[in-house]
């Protein structure tokens, strides 16, 4: 059984979807959404198998919610859009699959031929997140799912970055966030111009830096203008002085 | 006798030159005039609404036969009119409002029940000259920021009022307000380009954020010395 969520803005858009989706055997519809921003709220918590994604939608377009999604664990992305020539270029170099509106019931079915076959063999999900974010450009704002919906964190107000696990603590002056991410794709995402490594499984906001202290073996005690005291090792030394000039 | 002969042959090439550089001149001035007709054409259409009203066509049809052959009337009534619409003829308001309600309609039915449509047009209004399709892209910025980016339930109102001396027309929506530092596009640009040479500064045009806190659009147009 595949759990699938509609989002488009325009409710015939959706109508059609359901419709088709709905004769599927093995399809569950899990859920529909008119905007950017409860449809990600719902793909983020509610982990479905396969979004078909209106790309012009009020709030956040579809481009910009796939850009926030964990490449390896995004659900199956289809974009469904009704004309948008950068994006269907990059979507056709990258076997990214996507529904031209309009569209009748035989590109519908190969459409989902393709998840299916997709869904059983799940590699490559990542392709379509890279290339959402590659049509949206760096990330300013964070997406965290809170009990409440989802909390936007401007990324300059992200302090540090501090991997644990599969999971990503993020600091913000006065809170803490949990996200199932890795940190190599938070900083893909965020863009490493703001952001600098300083250990293995931490980066930190580099206008965030107060002062450094050597310690030894080339390690150094870094604080941050909060106060908080993090470990620069050596290896990531040299990237960070070039990178403030120092 | 040769030498005519070579010099006619060399006078020939140099012509067949000169005129293959002339026609291939011609050619570009072709060139350029399709593709400044096409780009107007592809702006007139809009491809965003094009393709999404075809699809609520795909989906209506599913459902009720009657309803998708009523959008699909309306898309072709609306697409002969942008195909016809020249840039200096002018319409009876009368004319202009059938097409800003065949707009508004297909929009309803994409938008379905999130737009409320208010028409308030007095009947003396109605044979007054209006520049064609100039009222339009109004409509269209009223339904783009105020109903396509927003999730509620909007309303958008086009009211005509006419004075002793001139035409008011207002197309006022909710849902959006002008963002701070916000600047005209090319779109309000050329309604009031076009506005200045039909009747110089007679008209006018305005945008600005109204006391409901949404947006509208102001066109008043001189009654007198109108062009045909």
């Amino acid at each position: 059984m595949m759990r699938a969520v509609i989002v488009d803005d325009e409710e015939p858009a959706r109508a059609k979807l359901r419709r088709w989706l709905g004769s599927e055997p093995d399809i569950e519809i899990a859920g529909e959404f008119a905007d950017g921003l409860s449809a990600a709220h719902s793909i983020m918590t509610d982990s479905p198998d396969v979004v078909f994604l209106d790309i012009q939608m009020p709030g956040l377009s579809g481009l910009q919610i796939a850009a926030q999604l964990e490449p390896e664990a995004s659900p199956l992305l289809v974009f469904v859009t009704a004309y948008d020539a950068h994006a269907l270029a990059a979507f056709d170099l990258n076997a990214i699959d996507y529904l031209l509106k309009p569209y009748d019931e035989e590109r519908f079915r190969r459409a989902l031929d393709r998840v299916r076959t997709r869904f059983h063999a799940p590699d490559k999900r990542g392709s379509a997140v890279r290339v959402a974010r590659a049509q949206t450009g760096i990330s300013d704002r964070l997406f965290v799912p809170a009990t409440d919906g989802l909390r936007l964190i401007d990324s300059a107000d992200i302090h540090s970055l501090e991997a644990d696990d599969n999971y990503v603590h993020v600091y913000t002056g006065d809170r803490e966030y949990l996200l199932r991410r890795t940190l190599r794709d938070l900083l893909q995402q965020l863009g490493e111009q703001r952001f600098v490594r300083i250990h293995k499984s931490v980066a930190v906001n580099i206008a965030e830096i107060d002062a450094l202290a050597p310690l030894f073996k080339g390690d150094y005690e870094l604080r941050l203008r909060s106060g908080k005291l993090l470990r620069l090792s050596r290896r990531y030394a040299s990237d960070l002085f070039s990178r403030t000039g120092r | 006798m040769f030498y005519c002969l070579w010099l006619g042959l060399v006078y020939g090439t140099l012509s067949l030159l000169r005129s293959r550089e002339q026609s291939v001149q011609l050619g570009l001035v072709q060139k350029a005039l399709v593709e400044s007709q096409l780009a107007q054409l592809q702006a007139q259409l809009r491809p965003h609404f094009l393709f999404n009203t075809l699809n609520t066509v795909s989906s209506l049809m599913q459902i009720d036969i009657g309803r998708a052959d009523r959008v699909l009337t309306r898309l072709g009534d609306l697409l002969r009119a942008s195909l016809g619409a020249g840039d200096t003829n002018t319409v009876p308001l009368r004319e202009e409002l059938r097409l800003l309600r065949l707009y508004a309609e297909i929009m309803q039915e994409r938008f379905s029940g999130r737009v409320l449509m208010d028409w308030q047009i007095p009947e003396d209004a109605l044979m007054v000259r209006v520049p064609a399709m100039l009222v339009q892209p109004l409509l269209e910025n009223a339904f783009k920021y105020g109903v396509e980016q927003t999730t509620g339930i909007e309303s958008i109102r086009v009211i005509a009022r006419r004075d002793p001396a001139q035409l008011n027309i207002k197309i006022q929506n909710t849902g959006s307000t002008l963002p701070l530092g916000w600047r005209e596009g090319i779109g309000i640009a050329n309604c009031r380009e076009r506005l200045r040479v039909l009747y110089g500064g007679a008209a006018s045009l305005g945008i600005a954020n109204d006391a409901q806190g949404g947006v509208v659009a102001s066109i008043s147009l001189p009654l007198r010395g109108v062009p045909e």
